[in-house]
C-alpha cells in the first residue's frame, strides 16, 4: 500500500485571519462554523500562528487557574472575573495577543500517519500544511485523517448503540 | 598579596554576583561554573573543597527538608488551610491579607519560603479575583511575610540553615532568639502595608461567595496527611531534643525524609523531584567559591576590616546587620550570606569574642539577610517565585512595583530589629 500523503486529503479552502483582526471577529468565525483552528498569515499567505479554539476558551478564563495543580476546589466558577472577555468584548484584543506562535506544521508530502502520530503525541487541534516558503497551502486535522484510514468501513455496518 | 589566584577569585565572585543582579546568566550556572573553574585553575583543590568547605550539614539539612515539605505540600492541607481562612474572614480584605500573611509566615518558618509561596500564592490571587481587587498586594504581602517567618527558625530560611552549621545554633537556639524579632517584623510590616495602601484597603463592595469553592477537595488523601504530620512533628521534637545527644540538625531531618519516603507509594523518582537541585548545586558552586576565598586570605582581611570598624559589641552587631540587610537586598540573601559567614567568624575570631558574646552577632546576622531578603525583588528565591506567580495576572509586579513596597517595609522592620538586638543582648547588660 502506497503510504498516503497529506497533499490528497488536507483542507484547502482554509478560513484564515490577518494579525491586526479583531479578535471577537475570529472569535465569531467559531460561533457560525464548525472549524477547529483559524491560521494567521500574512498578505502573502505566510503562516504566522493559528488561533485554535481551545486556545480562545483558555483565553478568556482567568490566567492563574493555571497555577492550581488541581482546580476541583471551585464549585462555582461565574465567581470569577475573567478579564479578557471584557477586553474581547470592548475590541482591545487582536488576532496576534492570542495565537499560538509555534503551530505545529507539516509538508503536502508528509505521510498521513506521522500526522496521526503527531496528533496524539501533542494534541493540536489543527495541522498547518505550508510550503519550503512556509506559505499556508491547507490544513489537516484529525477528522480528514479519520476518514481516510476509516472511510473504506462506512457502511458496513456499524450498529449505533442503543 | 593581590596574586593571580586572589584575582582570579574575587573575577570569580564578582561574576557570580553580577549574575544574581543583571538576571542575565542564571545564578547556578554561574556558581556551579566558577566553583569548578577555580579547582581547575588548582586554587583550591577538589578535595579541599570537599573535606573542609562544603557545608555538607546544610546541604543534608536543604535536602531533608524539601522532601518533608514536598510530600506535606502534595497532600493540599496548605490549600486547604489558606482556603478556610477565605471563608472564615468572609473575604472581607483587610482581615484576609493579615490572616493570609500570618499563616504563611508560619508555615515558612517550617518549611522553605518558595514552597511555602507556590502553596499559598494561587489562593490570594484567586480570592483577590473574587473580591475584585488587584491581586499584587496579597503577594507582595505573602513574600514579605514569607521571608520574615523564615527567620524564625533554623529550618525556615536557608540562611539560618548555613548560619546554625557554621556557629553551631540549633533549632531551639533559633527559635528563642530569632523568633520574637521575626514576629515584632511581620507586625510592623503589616503595618507599613495598611498604612501606604489604605486607599486600595478599602471595600469593594463585593464580598466572596462562600458557597462557590470547597475547601475539604483539597484533602484527598488523609494517610499520607496524617503520617507526614506525625513525622514533620517528630522531626521538630528531633530538632530541639536531639542535638543535646550530638545528633545535628541535618541527620534529623534525613531520617524524617527517609521515613516518609519509605511509607509513601510514589515512585522515588517523583518523591525526589521535591529536592531543588538548582539550590544544591548553587550551593556546592558558592561553597567552592567561599573555601578559595579563604584559602587565598581574602576572608580574614575583610574579617579584620569588619572587626577594626568598633570595638564596641552593640555597634558592631548593628554593623553587622545593616550591612548584611543592605548585602541581601542588593546582592540576594543566599549568594550574600555564604561568602558573609567566614567573614564574620574571621571578625569574631579577631574580636576574640566567646561563644556567648558572638551569640548576638549571629543572630545579627540572620536577621540582617533574612529580612534583608525583603529589599528588592532580586532579594531572595522566594521573591523571584512571586514574580513568576504574579505573571499569571493581570499585573504582573516588577522591580519598581516592588521596591515601593518592599524597600520601605525591609528599613522599617530592621530598625525594629536593630532595637531587639540593643534591648535583648545589651541594654540591661
Amino acid at each position: 500500500m502506497p503510504s498516503r500523503r497529506v497533499r490528497d486529503f488536507m483542507v484547502t479552502d482554509v478560513i484564515t485571519c490577518r494579525r491586526g483582526d479583531k479578535l471577537r471577529e475570529v472569535a465569531a468565525l467559531f460561533a457560525t462554523s464548525t472549524i477547529s483552528g483559524v491560521p494567521v498569515v500574512n498578505r502573502e499567505g505566510k503562516l504566522y500562528g493559528v488561533i485554535t479554539k481551545l486556545n480562545l476558551l483558555g483565553y478568556i478564563l482567568p490566567e492563574y487557574l493555571e497555577l492550581f495543580a488541581d482546580i476541583d476546589f471551585i464549585q462555582d466558577f461565574s465567581t470569577l472575573q475573567s478579564y479578557n472577555m471584557d477586553a474581547l468584548e470592548a475590541d482591545l484584543l487582536l488576532a496576534e495577543d492570542v495565537m499560538n506562535m509555534e503551530p505545529l506544521k507539516v509538508s503536502p508530502e508528509t505521510t498521513l500517519l506521522k500526522c496521526a502520530a503527531l496528533l496524539t503525541k501533542y494534541r493540536p487541534d489543527i495541522l498547518c500544511v505550508v510550503d519550503d516558503s512556509g506559505k499556508l497551502l491547507g490544513v489537516i486535522t484529525a477528522t480528514d485523517i479519520a476518514r481516510a484510514f476509516f472511510g473504506k468501513y462506512a457502511g458496513s455496518g456499524g450498529t449505533p448503540p442503543r | 598579596m593581590l596574586n593571580f589566584n586572589s584575582i582570579l577569585t574575587l573575577a570569580v565572585l564578582a561574576f557570580v554576583y553580577l549574575s544574581v543582579t543583571t538576571e542575565k546568566v542564571n545564578m547556578t550556572k554561574a556558581a556551579f561554573f566558577g566553583g569548578v573553574l577555580l579547582i581547575v585553575a588548582g586554587v583550591i583543590s577538589l578535595e579541599e573543597a570537599w573535606t573542609s568547605y562544603i557545608d555538607f550539614e546544610t546541604i543534608g539539612l536543604l535536602v531533608g527538608m524539601m522532601v518533608i515539605a514536598g510530600i506535606i505540600g502534595q497532600t493540599g492541607v496548605f490549600q486547604f488551610i489558606a482556603l478556610r481562612a477565605v471563608r472564615l474572614t468572609r473575604g472581607r480584605y483587610g482581615l484576609l491579607l493579615v490572616a493570609l500573611s500570618v499563616i504563611t509566615a508560619v508555615a515558612s518558618a517550617f518549611l522553605d519560603n518558595v514552597t511555602t509561596l507556590l502553596l499559598f500564592g494561587p489562593v490570594a490571587i484567586f480570592a483577590a479575583d473574587a473580591l475584585h481587587h488587584k491581586p499584587y498586594l496579597f503577594l507582595v504581602a505573602l513574600t514579605l511575610a514569607a521571608n520574615i517567618g523564615g527567620t524564625a527558625t533554623l529550618i525556615g530560611d536557608p540562611p539560618n540553615m548555613l548560619i546554625g552549621s557554621a556557629a553551631g545554633m540549633t533549632f531551639h537556639d533559633f527559635v528563642v532568639n530569632t523568633g520574637p524579632p521575626s514576629a515584632l517584623a511581620l507586625v510592623v510590616t503589616l503595618g507599613y502595608l495598611f498604612v501606604a495602601r489604605r486607599k486600595e484597603l478599602k471595600p469593594t463592595g463585593f464580598t466572596i461567595n462562600v458557597e462557590s469553592f470547597d475547601e475539604t477537595k483539597y484533602l484527598h488523601d488523609h494517610p499520607t496527611l496524617a503520617v507526614s504530620l506525625v513525622v514533620l512533628g517528630l522531626v521538630l521534637t528531633g530538632f530541639v531534643v536531639l542535638p543535646a545527644y550530638g545528633v545535628t540538625s541535618a541527620a534529623v531531618a534525613l531520617v524524617g525524609a527517609g521515613v516518609l519516603m519509605l511509607v509513601n507509594r510514589s515512585e522515588p523518582k517523583e518523591l525526589l523531584s521535591h529536592i531543588e537541585w538548582p539550590m544544591i548545586f548553587f550551593f556546592l558552586g558558592l561553597f567552592v567559591i567561599t573555601g578559595a576565598l579563604d584559602k587565598v586570605g581574602l576572608i580574614a582581611v575583610v574579617g579584620r576590616f569588619f572587626a577594626s570598624l568598633t570595638p564596641n559589641p552593640l555597634w558592631f552587631c548593628l554593623v553587622i546587620l545593616w550591612v548584611s540587610t543592605f548585602g541581601a537586598a542588593f546582592i540576594s540573601s543566599l549568594p550574600f550570606i555564604t561568602v558573609m559567614i567566614p567573614i564574620t567568624a574571621a571578625a569574631i575570631a579577631h574580636l576574640g569574642l566567646g561563644p556567648e558574646a558572638a551569640a548576638p552577632v549571629w543572630w545579627a546576622l540572620s536577621l540582617g539577610v533574612c529580612i534583608g531578603g525583603n529589599g528588592t525583588l532580586i532579594g531572595s528565591a522566594c521573591n523571584l517565585a512571586m514574580r513568576a506567580i504574579s505573571e499569571r495576572t493581570p499585573e504582573p509586579v516588577n522591580f519598581r512595583s516592588y521596591f515601593r513596597l518592599g524597600f520601605p517595609a525591609m528599613l522599617l522592620a530592621q530598625v525594629v530589629s536593630s532595637l531587639y538586638i540593643w534591648l535583648r543582648y545589651f541594654a540591661f547588660n
